[in-house]
């Protein structure tokens, strides 16, 4: 399967909470969490926080749990400021596998972005895995 | 008030590298852009559309192939451009050409291009 990568329905919702604030319950994107599966996955747009792509579930040990993201930024891509970057770097301490991706809100039960790779990645323990993403308005 | 749909919308582009605990690259994993959709019912635009498609599928197959060597691969020495996908197959000629020297264990420890039949075997 191709590499793939989707901004998820919840994810377009929860911006929209957030940009005209009528339920204060939305928060921004600002955590990321490993995908743990044995194949590849497929991002779907239909996925949420409780319910990634085909089988995947979230790690929940070995350093590749949801946390906050090391950086968030706002570069530019087409306009000035119409992206929003998100770096971040796993260090595993187990050995296990990495099959993509979760970018969420603040809470922690909001998913925007979901990347899956293309191979699933066998970490080691002190494996570290760097996270350069981007996600933009595209006007085109 | 009619729908308009303006093509707007989001687009994701991310990477991730894996390294060891020293920094020793294992492999790199980025993403693909689907091809865009034709802008015309010529067979001109379709052709292209259809060539693009063909060059985004073998494109995303040497790149599933090639994380996939790298990783089990990782304490061995394997050519650099398996690690970090650089430089990428830019078109469908090319792609194609990847999957296949991908595929031959000969071709991927010697460096050679198995369809270019010069004399050589002219290192790619």
């Amino acid at each position: 399967m191709a590499q793939t990568q989707t901004v998820t329905n919840t994810g377009i919702t929860e911006w929209v909470i957030l940009m005209s604030d009528v339920t204060p319950a939305a928060t921004a994107a600002n955590k990321i969490v490993c995908l743990n599966m044995a194949t590849p996955c497929t991002a779907a747009a239909a996925s949420t926080f409780a319910d990634p792509a085909d089988t995947a579930t979230h790690h929940t040990d070995a350093g590749l749990l949801i946390a906050t993201v090391d950086t968030m930024s706002q570069p530019t891509t087409n306009t000035t400021g119409d992206t929003i970057g998100f770096n971040h770097v796993f260090t595993a301490t187990g050995t296990r596998n990495v099959a993509g991706i979760h970018l969420c809100n603040s809470d922690g039960d909001v998913t925007f972005v979901e990347c899956c790779f293309n191979a699933v990645l066998a970490v080691e323990n002190t494996d570290t895995i760097t996270i350069d993403g981007h996600v933009v308005v595209d006007q085109a | 008030m009619p729908a308009t749909n303006t093509g707007a919308g989001f687009r994701v582009d991310y990477t991730a590298e894996q390294r060891k605990a020293d920094g020793t690259l294992i492999a790199t994993v980025v993403s693909i852009q689907p091809p865009a959709p034709p802008q015309c019912l010529s067979f001109r635009c379709l052709l292209k559309y259809v060539i693009d498609s063909l060059y985004v599928a073998f494109l995303a197959s040497y790149h599933r192939r090639r994380v996939y060597y790298a990783t089990h691969n990782r304490d061995k020495k394997i050519l650099e451009r398996y690690r970090t996908g650089k430089p990428s197959p830019k078109n469908l000629w090319q792609a194609i050409h990847a999957n296949i020297k991908l595929t031959c264990p000969v071709c991927r420890k010697y460096n050679v291009d198995p369809l270019l039949f010069d004399k050589n075997y002219r290192r790619v």
